[in-house]
């Protein structure tokens, strides 16, 4: 005995592919041949699935023409240009906004005109976006390093 | 690999050599040609930027399949659905004639397998794919997609049976 038991087609149907694929252990095997001796009903179980793999065994992808991934190369290097672009622009902004922003804080901390609890306000918002923009940028590199597959986009 | 992160052609050897798998399982979660290939797109930039960092100890296609997955499912839920052709075909015969249908048959077969097949769901048509269009065995589908075998087996059971009866196969069978 395998101490399985007989086969039972309505706990155990994916067997039934299995069984078709060949990508069942023998015990597995001869427990459905058992059953599919006795079974009429599962014996034109089994026949659809193998009519089934029949058919789309004939079938497959089609590749694309060779032009069409010559047009795919050149897109890939494309955009791989435009995203070195993007980045560029975006570091170059950043610089240039923390250069402004710095101006203009320290113009406004200078001048006499604003009272010193106007000051010190300016003071709080600035350290407080500072504080909140490295704590972002802190999260983001901590789950970079804990993520597996971090160079997967999400 | 690292090396080719910085070698244009060195790169495009060693994708060209999965593209035509990449394409299959981008094509099997977006459904259309366009979108799979805009999906491959996004995932050749991906590769290209992360290689430097790719553990040369770990196998390249699995991590390849991860980004491919990924771009798709960003593609899928991002852009409009485009329909387009089937990009099923007949494997032929070399009497030229689809085996084992006739061809008007065949066309209106491959049509209604392609919509059965996007008509379930994502998890039993990626293990379809595997199976069928990649000719993967069970525990390599386990293994690449990081499932039990027992859950790759249910999932292509339950894929035929959707395909059967979605792509109305009943009276060929």
């Amino acid at each position: 005995m395998n101490g399985k038991g007989p086969f039972d087609p309505r706990k155990e149907a994916p067997l039934l592919s299995a069984y078709v694929d060949g990508e069942l252990e023998t015990v597995d095997v001869d427990r459905i041949e058992a059953h599919l001796a006795e079974n009429e009903q599962t014996r034109r179980e089994v026949r659809e699935l193998r009519r089934l793999k029949d058919i789309t065994g004939v079938m497959r992808i089609k590749e694309p023409p060779p032009e069409e991934w010559e047009v795919f190369w050149k897109s890939v290097y494309n955009r791989a240009e435009r995203s070195l672009g993007w980045i560029l622009l975006c570091v170059g902004l950043v610089a240039i906004g923390a250069w402004g922003i710095t101006e203009i804080l320290s113009a406004m901390l200078e001048t006499e005109a604003l009272p010193l609890y106007v000051k010190g306000g300016i003071f709080v918002l600035a350290a407080g976006a500072l504080v909140l923009m490295i704590s972002a940028i802190r999260e983001r590199v901590y789950k970079r390093k804990q993520t597996r597959y971090k160079d997967v986009i999400r | 690999m690292r090396f080719l992160a910085g070698d244009g052609e060195g790169f495009e050897r060693l994708m060209t050599r999965y593209r035509q798998r990449a394409y299959g399982i981008a094509l099997s979660l977006t459904g259309n040609h366009d979108d799979a290939m805009d999906a491959m797109q996004k995932a050749f930039i991906r590769v290209h930027r992360s290689l430097p960092k790719f553990r040369i100890d770990d196998p390249f296609f699995p991590w390849l399949y991860r980004i491919v997955r990924n771009a798709a499912h960003n593609q899928r839920r991002d852009e409009k659905r485009h329909k387009g052709e089937v990009p099923l075909e007949w494997v032929r015969k070399s009497d030229g004639r689809p085996d084992p249908l006739s061809e008007t048959v065949a066309d209106d077969l491959r049509e209604r397998i392609w919509n059965g097949l996007q008509e379930m769901p994502e998890e039993m048509r990626v293990v379809f794919h595997h199976y069928h269009f990649e000719g993967l065995k069970y525990r390599e589908i386990a293994d690449l997609m990081d499932l039990p075998i027992g859950t790759v087996m249910s999932r292509l059971h339950a894929a035929r049976l959707k395909l059967r009866q979605a792509a109305d196969l009943e009276e060929l069978l």
